[in-house]
């Protein structure tokens, strides 16, 4: 019995070894793989990162010239389609703050063909909108009321398609006549008073209405 | 000695100091962002006040999740699961409550910092925090970056409001959220408010979280939104991986054991995972969208979808029936049905894996037949919540959906299409074959006994959601790409099975290298009856 034991030592130990040889080949293996796939995450958040820096210096550069320019003062040098982009949408921020217009009855009325045109938006390039579809969103997003527009009686060739375009009216509105009625148009969509937007050079202004006293 | 830091509960403390972490590296880095010219803004400071509420808010929610997941362990049947419950409900009153006081937000983070490193110090080690700390780090850092870069939001939103360079996507939620705010139809606003067919869960948070915030909803939702949905996505991610390792642990072997994911290797791993090997310019090319991040509905939807997840591992893990069907089924259709106003895609996922586990789970055909009511129940109101008018005015029904193939043809080249197949059913391929490979080599309890004794519970759940997340991918066509919200939700549920299974495999790899080499392993494996007890035995045997 004791020879037997002796004689399966090396067996046992030569097992053993090979065990532990393929174990130890796998834990290489392994291991490499996880340094690998370490090295790949990294590559990847600093790549992101640089994206990230190079998006926060243009957003730096845009906020001094703007800074720039309200110390200088408003002139007229300057690029022109920025300026009145500026202006467009300070006014409409400057809506949305106004609490006073909040009440659930008030609407926007915009009095500038351009604005149906989209001419102060851009098209980001993953989106199936055109421009002059992506401008209306500007109006509720931006003042917390809604546009009243018509836009499907306006034919103007704009392709008002999905993002919930194809739940608006299509034909509700026969004489084109009442597209340049603000109020009319409010009280078309339930509104009894509306904020008048209207284009004067770079600047623009906006009035209110009270529909239900005229 | 607090709960939390009982013997069972070591694993959830580094799962605290990570998602804290996350929390904390996320709002800095986002802070990072106004330190330019962009700071002297007034609308930046409103920002930054905002930010810092929302942090302290979102921490005060992470806290409240892992410090009563320690308390109910031994109270309730799935402790996990109502924490998370618990935590998320949490979150508005906090902000409400924070948003009181200017020094609110500073005095919880304060507090919330000593309550850390005075559970960091009664652990007694210092070094086993660095991990989770680090991994949570990285993690929270990449969520920041795939929100702000990848997608369409951006911290410096003013500025590009003023250059008219808002992405549409942005302007049509926060639209609809202005349109629900004041004047309480859900509409556009693009044209009076017309109301139309739609689910508007998220942007019902995202208008209570603006109101309370005091921020424009554009603003709430370039900026503030990833901070309220990064760190807390990373939990539930989180919570999702442990309850799934409990169920293994609990299921493979006959000791009970806890989750124990100490150890620099399972951040390490965890992270991996999370933030993707695929370099990142082909992530897209390929088909992977990180939805979850860019999606404000689809992120909620997948955040909220985790939680059935971890309560059905939760229960597993405990081979303990449910006490009361009835209860479980309202539960479960209330949940279903809010899930539904938040994300349709995600809750149709959740709906059919619920499905096949109900018909594998349950004990009648009377339990069955009330279960799929359940679930029908509140699918058929979410489908039709979002039904289009007669009129035919409402874009495509579904039948005019059903192109198959026709997300693959208009997203992805079809020279690419091999290493998009690659690319997204890798993470599953990888999880079955290193979940099942070792255990049909290795044990001599075959697959079909551990499938009847659902010892593969993980395995079908991982499987029958791939497979009910794909198929609508793959069938319908839904305009821009939409399809994807269904596919990714199971990307979603595969990538923290992948972290736990290859840590516990990795770990046991080792184990098994130490057995072999005559060095008995610390502690048991958790597949010690199958792996490393095979190699003893064998020995033994020669």
């Amino acid at each position: 019995m004791q020879g037997g034991n002796i004689e399966s030592r090396p067996i046992v130990s030569g097992a053993a070894n090979r065990l532990g040889l393929r174990a130890a080949i796998w834990r290489s293996l392994v291991g490499l793989t996880v340094v690998c796939a370490a090295g790949s995450v990294l590559n990847n958040v600093l790549s992101y990162r640089l994206l990230l820096q190079k998006q926060e210096n243009q957003a730096d550069v845009i906020a001094a010239s703007f800074e720039d320019r309200k110390a200088q003062g408003e002139g007229e040098g300057g690029n022109a389609d920025m300026q009145v982009r500026r202006n467009f949408y300070a006014l409409l921020e400057g809506l949305g703050r106004d609490p006073t217009l909040h009440r659930g009855d008030t609407g926007v009325y915009v009095a500038d063909p351009a604005f149906f045109e989209g001419a102060y938006i851009d098209r980001p390039s993953d989106t199936v909108l055109d421009r002059c579809a992506i401008q209306p969103f500007s109006i509720p997003a931006l003042t917390g009321m809604p546009l009243v527009a018509g836009l499907f009686a306006r034919h103007d060739g704009c392709k008002y398609e999905s993002y919930a375009y194809q739940y608006l009216p299509h034909r509700e509105i026969a004489d084109a006549a009442i597209l340049s009625k603000p109020c009319a148009l409010a009280e078309l969509r339930g509104l009894r008073k509306v904020v008048v937007i209207e284009r004067k050079d770079r600047n623009f202004t906006a009035s209110r209405l009270d529909c239900a006293k005229q | 000695m607090p709960e939390l830091l009982r013997r069972h509960d070591v694993g959830l403390l580094d799962g605290y100091i990570a998602c804290m972490g996350a929390g904390v590296v996320f709002a800095v880095a986002l802070l990072n962002c106004y330190s330019g010219p962009l700071a002297r803004w007034d609308t930046t400071l409103a920002v930054v006040d905002a930010i810092r509420v929302t942090l302290a808010a979102v921490l005060v929610a992470i806290a409240v999740m892992f410090e009563l997941a320690g308390h109910l362990r031994k109270l309730v049947a799935a402790p996990l699961s109502l924490s998370i419950l618990m935590g998320l409900a949490a979150i508005l009153p906090a902000t409400a409550i924070l948003k009181l006081h200017a020094l609110a937000p500073a005095a919880v983070l304060l507090l919330l910092s000593l309550r850390m490193l005075m559970l960091v110090a009664r652990d007694g080690n210092w070094r086993r925090a660095v991990a989770p700390l680090l991994g949570g780090a990285a993690i929270g850092y990449w969520t920041f970056l795939l929100s702000y870069v990848d997608g369409y939001k951006m911290p410096w939103e003013d500025v590009s409001t003023m250059l008219g360079q808002v992405h549409v996507d942005l302007l049509f939620h926060s639209g609809i959220v202005n349109m629900l705010r004041y004047y309480g139809i859900g509409s556009t606003g693009v044209d009076g408010t017309i109301p139309f067919p739609y689910y508007f869960g998220s942007h019902r948070v995202a208008e209570a979280f603006s109101s309370i915030l005091d921020i424009q909803p554009l603003t709430f939702y370039s900026a503030i939104f990833p901070l309220l949905l990064g760190p807390l996505f990373v939990a539930m991610f989180y919570f999702f991986a442990v309850s799934m390792h409990g169920y293994i642990l609990n299921r493979d072997t006959s000791d009970h054991q806890v989750p124990g994911t100490r150890g620099s290797l399972f951040w390490l791993l965890i992270a991996i995972v999370f933030i993707g090997v695929l370099p990142l310019r082909f992530r897209r090319d390929l088909g992977l969208f990180d939805n979850v991040f860019h999606s404000e509905s689809f992120g909620m939807g997948v955040l909220l979808a985790y939680l059935p997840g971890v309560f059905l591992f939760e229960c597993m893990a405990r081979r303990s029936p449910l006490r009361s069907w009835v209860v479980c089924m309202i539960v479960g259709s209330v949940f279903l049905g809010a899930l539904c106003m938040v994300k349709l895609s995600v809750a149709c996922v959740v709906a059919a894996t619920a499905g096949y586990l109900l018909l594998r789970l349950s004990r009648s055909w009377l339990q069955r037949a009330c279960g799929m009511l359940a679930l029908a129940a509140p699918l058929a109101y979410g489908l039709w919540s979002t039904r289009g008018t007669p009129s035919g005015d409402s874009g495509p029904g579904i039948v005019d959906m059903i192109k198959p193939f026709a997300f693959l043809r208009d997203v992805i080249e079809p020279r690419l299409w091999p290493l998009s197949f690659i690319a997204f059913f890798g993470p599953i391929i990888l999880f079955l074959l290193v979940r099942v490979i070792p255990l049909r080599a290795r044990s001599p309890v075959t697959l079909r006994v551990r499938f009847n004794t659902f010892q593969l519970l993980d395995v079908e759940f991982a499987i029958v959601m791939v497979i009910v997340s794909v198929i609508p991918s793959l069938i319908l066509s839904i305009p821009q790409a939409s399809a994807n919200f269904f596919s990714e939700v199971s990307y979603w549920f595969v990538l923290p099975m992948l972290a736990v299974i290859l840590f516990e495999r990795i770990t046991s790899l080792s184990k098994s290298g130490k057995v072999a080499c005559g060095r008995p392993a610390a502690y048991g494996a958790p597949y010690s009856s199958d792996e490393s007890g095979h190699h003893l035995s064998e020995l033994k045997r020669n």
